[in-house]
């Protein structure tokens, strides 16, 4: 019987590192392809099949890449914004997500149900009327701009709200015997206990600002405002046609902050297989 | 969550070394003021002006280097140049700023520029060229002029251009045993050269390298068709248009026929047109010459360039594209002024010279051949006299606010009739009953 | 007792102030909402019932538009067309689901590598949209020489023509959705199998179940709340998918994947009729929220909650 059953653990093991391995590279492939390209000189790029190994490692694309426009700048201003809007929005997700979920109040599903429609109306019709209201606030070309209308996110306080619900009723009676309040009750339990979903909410919220392009395309105008996503434009020309090998580089180091946010919030999720009982049974 | 924090710390520092390491080390200040106003300070008279231009990798940095060059030998007139996106993108944020009213650049590069006209936002142009500090107007090709045209005034002026051109593969040509100097010049020629080139290289029965295809904005190469054969895009009056005509279902036809008949083109594929070219698996391309210089770097054949191909017996067609410059209304006299003499300056023969030299855009002025500067450059890029040359042909396309419409639903038309799912009539009529739709609408 | 009494006596009191709590809770967002998603919202729906080419202002012709995509021969043809395939385009959500799911389970173990693993299948969320198109153009290329067509030559079949083909497109569509999106349910799948206690698998060990067994009465049923999330944004964000149908096809071919939201595209940035364009996002929002009231309705009564 012991044997059966380690052999079956070894098995299990095989065939995971067998599956997962294989999945994961054609998985991988565009991203493989995006950094071969990154070292690739012109001439390599528009083969078939597209070759993975470029033929001189053309470090110099990196170089290049970075000195074609002011990436440190845009990299300040992305980082600023994306920080910025991810930690209002863990704040005001939470908030919201923790009222669905644990307060009972009047209007709660209309409510509800309002937050959902915010997540359902179509960016495209909505440029126009928004840029109206930064003109109104006089923040065009500003980070407020680029920031404020990120700060609140409904999906998020749709994934809170179903992760609080979870959690034991049990907490809340032990909170309120020892008298405690209700913004308290949030930050020092339901939180910590809430960390693979705040790591996940801080994730996304980070990467959507990371990538957006056409909102701070429509709202900035100056050079000094101006993202990473924009910057990354620079090296793509449609009708004269892109360069392709420092696009790639100019991509792959845009991406790479999220590569390692990733690798931290991941972390998290081990952790959380490592807990056992965080019920406290 | 500690380490999430800890992250955030650590992007904190780098935000902190970024700032350092960036070009522009001028701190953000919030409440910045949204829009850079036009400041004429007293100590240096010095007039600041915004141009906002459409035009990014090589192409971007030359216009870069010329409003470089202008500033350098313009101290009392200094402009700051953005890159505002895609030409679709920067007439979005133009047409957001009309609307809400929010001040505008004083100098923009657009593409459908004369659209701009009937909203009251710019000067014409023919205000400054025929003015006291103007220029010759007939030094620069007519059909330019004509580009930038709507409702019989002259708004904007020319700046980048471009015709198509036939791309084609000199050593597929030689293999295929045809001349790879004489590239084809009618569209009966495009058949046969097709046909010679169109095989299955490697015998498994599937055809790998086709002979003739054409770049994803079809709409604009069948209407270059469509002229050619004598048939019209639009009326005079503009208020319908007129490819459902013979002459132009002709030409769809032959489009048609290329695929469906002859086998030399394949149906739907534009999208992977240019990547099959560039690998060498695609004889011949129909593109922009903009596309020349980066194509002639990429590509590891023989690079052959040739004027559109034309009805036999008839001149060829090039239909003009690309982008110009505006310059927008403002109270004060001076900065219009100088934002005439910064436009005189990028449109100049010399500005001309380096833009055609440093990208695949074409000259605007007549004699530009005649330059020693680009003959010189032309005995080192030979491939680039051709669009120059052909521009004796060139032709605008008359500019009408449904424009967009046209377009798309020439694609489709074509589309339709590549894919067998209508017959050039059909889709030429159908093309035509939703565009006239579009326009009854925008009168 | 007393507790008791204390508790009927302050009842409306409790009731009233923790309602008040709970707006002050809301509020934060709610303050953002209005501002930057409810007044856009109103402005469309006002937008919607003008004629409107910009860059002029718009002019008031009441329910015009919508006559247009409801009666009018040619556009509530396609506009009929565009919700169809915005629905097939939709069925990639449960294969997403399925996929992203069987994926979460597999990289939620204690081998070694795991973090690998799981970069590397986050990778595609994180890939940029060009290095995308390249590839999947690659992929899908109609000729002998694209990826899946010399797996196709290589067991004997003819190459087809995949994003080019008004029958294959949109599938092709939805296969290149499910590998793009599968980043983000794993991670969220991942969050939700964290919240699961590992004391009630050893307990079900312990009492024999096998795997199966473990997954169906234990992992599936404590995961509702978070498949359910899954299921509901993942409706809302494949009707609102655009990128894919912008850069690989255009909508096409023969309009076979001109979703509700290209065909908003076109009217807004192709035919600049912002008013038309208004409109289909209005009825493209009645939809969502008729949609997800009807999830709620018929799937979240059933969720099992702790």
């Amino acid at each position: 019987m012991w044997h059966s059953k380690r052999a079956r653990r070894i098995a299990f093991a095989i065939f995971w590192y067998v599956l997962l391995g294989t999945t994961a590279v054609i998985v991988m492939l565009p991203y493989i392809w995006m950094i071969s390209t990154s070292l690739k000189g012109p001439g390599e790029i528009f083969t078939y099949p597209p070759k993975l190994i470029p033929r001189a490692w053309r470090f110099q694309n990196y170089v290049e890449a970075w000195n074609a426009a002011p990436f440190g700048r845009y990299f300040f201003n992305s980082a600023l914004v994306a920080l910025v809007v991810t930690i209002g929005q863990l704040i005001t997700c939470s908030l919201a997500a923790f009222a669905f979920a644990r307060m009972e109040f009047k209007g709660k599903n209309v409510m509800f149900a309002l937050f959902l429609s915010t997540t359902m109306i179509s960016t495209q019709v909505t440029l126009v009327p928004s840029y109206l209201v930064l003109k109104a606030l006089n923040w065009l070309d500003t980070y407020q701009a680029l920031i404020v209308p990120f700060l609140a996110n409904a999906f998020g306080v749709f994934m809170m709200r179903q992760y609080f619900m979870t959690l034991p009723r049990e907490l809340e009676d032990a909170a309120k015997l020892d008298g405690c309040g209700r913004l308290r009750f949030l930050w020092q339990i339901v939180l910590p206990l809430s960390k693979p979903i705040i790591a996940s909410q801080a994730l996304f919220a980070f990467m959507s600002n990371w990538n957006a392009y056409l909102w701070p395309l429509i709202v900035t105008t100056s050079e000094h405002m101006r993202t990473l996503q924009i910057g990354l434009r620079y090296f793509v020309s449609q009708e004269g046609g892109t360069q392709w090998g420092l696009f790639m580089a100019a991509t792959v180091f845009v991406s790479l902050p999220i590569v390692i946010f990733y690798l931290i919030v991941q972390k998290s999720f081990i952790e959380g297989i490592a807990t056992t009982g965080i019920k406290g049974a | 969550m500690k380490r999430v924090l800890l992250f955030i710390l650590v992007m904190g520092l780098a935000l902190v070394s970024a700032c350092g390491g960036g070009e522009t080390t001028e701190a953000p200040a919030e409440g910045v003021p949204p829009v850079p106003e036009e400041t004429t300070t007293q100590e240096q008279e010095v007039i600041s002006l915004e141009f906002w231009y459409a035009l990014s990798g090589g192409p971007g940095e030359a216009v870069e280097a010329l409003v470089e060059q202008f500033n350098a030998s313009h101290p009392d007139i200094q402009v700051t140049a953005t890159y505002q996106g895609s030409y679709a993108e920067i007439m979005g944020k133009v047409w957001n700023a009309v609307f809400a009213e929010q001040t505008l650049p004083h100098v923009a590069h657009l593409g459908g520029a004369p659209l701009l006209g009937a909203t009251g936002a710019i000067v014409p142009i023919t205000d400054f060229t025929d003015g006291p500090n103007g220029i010759d107007r007939s030094l620069i090709y007519e059909a330019f002029w004509e580009y930038n045209t709507a409702g019989g005034q002259i708004w904007s002026m020319p700046f980048n251009n471009s015709v198509p051109v036939l791309y084609y593969n000199r050593d597929l040509f030689a293999a295929a045993g045809l001349d790879p100097d004489h590239p084809p010049t009618t569209w009966d020629e495009v058949i046969e050269y097709g046909q010679a080139l169109t095989r299955d290289t490697d015998g498994n029965g599937e055809i790998d390298q086709w002979g003739f295809n054409t770049h994803r904005d079809t709409h604009w190469y069948i209407s270059a068709m469509f002229l050619e054969n004598g048939a019209q895009i639009v009326n005079d009056e503009q208020t319908e248009v007129l490819y459902n005509s013979p002459e132009a279902v002709e030409m769809l036809q032959l489009w048609g026929d290329m695929v469906n008949t002859y086998h030399i083109m394949p149906p739907a594929q534009h999208r992977e047109a240019k990547g099959d070219f560039l690998a060498g698996k695609l004889g011949m391309l129909l593109r922009s010459c903009a596309g020349i210089p980066s194509t002639a770097e990429e590509v590891t054949f023989d690079l052959g360039v040739g004027i559109i191909p034309t009805v036999a017996g008839r001149d060829p067609v090039e239909p003009i594209g690309g982008g110009s410059l505006v310059i927008f209304r403002d109270d004060d006299p001076a900065i219009l002024e100088a934002a005439w003499e910064f436009v005189k300056f990028m449109t100049g023969p010399e500005s001309s010279l380096y833009l055609s030299t440093h990208s695949g855009y074409v000259p605007i002025y007549k004699d530009a051949l005649e330059w020693p500067e680009m003959q010189a450059y032309l005995e080192e890029h030979p491939l680039q006299r051709v669009p120059i040359e052909a521009l004796q042909y060139a032709y605008a396309i008359p500019v009408f606010p449904a424009l967009g419409t046209s377009d798309g639903a020439l694609r489709r038309a074509v589309e339709a009739v590549e894919l067998g799912a209508a017959t050039p009539q059909e889709a030429l009529d159908e093309a035509k009953a939703v565009v006239d739709q579009n326009m009854r609408e925008q009168q | 007792m007393r507790k008791e009494e204390e508790r009927r006596r302050s009842w409306w009191h409790q009731w009233g102030e923790e309602t008040f709590a709970a707006y002050l809770f809301l509020l934060p967002s709610l303050v953002i909402f209005a501002v930057f998603v409810f007044f856009p919202l109103f402005f469309s729906f006002y937008a919607s019932l003008t004629r409107w080419n910009l860059p002029f202002k718009p002019s008031f012709i009441g329910p015009g538009n919508y006559r247009y995509l409801f009666t009018d021969p040619i556009g509530a043809s396609e506009f009929r067309r565009s919700i169809w395939n915005s629905f097939y385009y939709a069925l990639g959500v449960p294969l997403n689901m399925a996929i992203s799911l069987a994926v979460a389970l597999l990289l939620n173990q204690k081998l070694r590598g795991v973090s690998l693993f799981r970069t590397a299948y986050f990778l595609p969320t994180i890939t940029s949209t060009a290095a995308i198109s390249v590839i999947w153009l690659w992929i899908y290329h109609p000729a002998d020489y694209g990826l899946l067509n010399s797996i196709l030559m290589r067991l004997g079949l003819s190459p087809l023509r995949w994003l080019r083909d008004p029958h294959l497109a949109m599938p092709a569509l939805i296969l290149m959705g499910v590998w793009h999106g599968m980043g983000y349910n794993i991670v969220i799948f991942l969050a939700g199998l964290q919240a699961i206690p590992t004391h009630l698998y050893e307990a079900a060990e312990i009492d024999g179940a096998g795997s199966w067994a473990r997954f169906w009465k234990i992992t599936w049923p404590l995961l509702g709340p978070t498949t359910f999330y899954v299921l509901v944004i993942g409706i809302i964000n494949s009707l609102k998918a655009f990128t894919q149908m912008h850069v690989m096809t255009e909508g096409g071919p023969l309009g076979a994947t001109t979703t509700i939201t290209y065909y908003l595209y076109q009217q807004a940035f192709e035919n600049f009729a912002m008013g038309r364009a208004s409109a289909v996002a209005c009825v493209l929002f009645v939809l969502l929220f008729v949609l997800t009231l009807i999830q709620f309705k018929v799937v979240g009564s059933r969720i099992h909650y702790e």
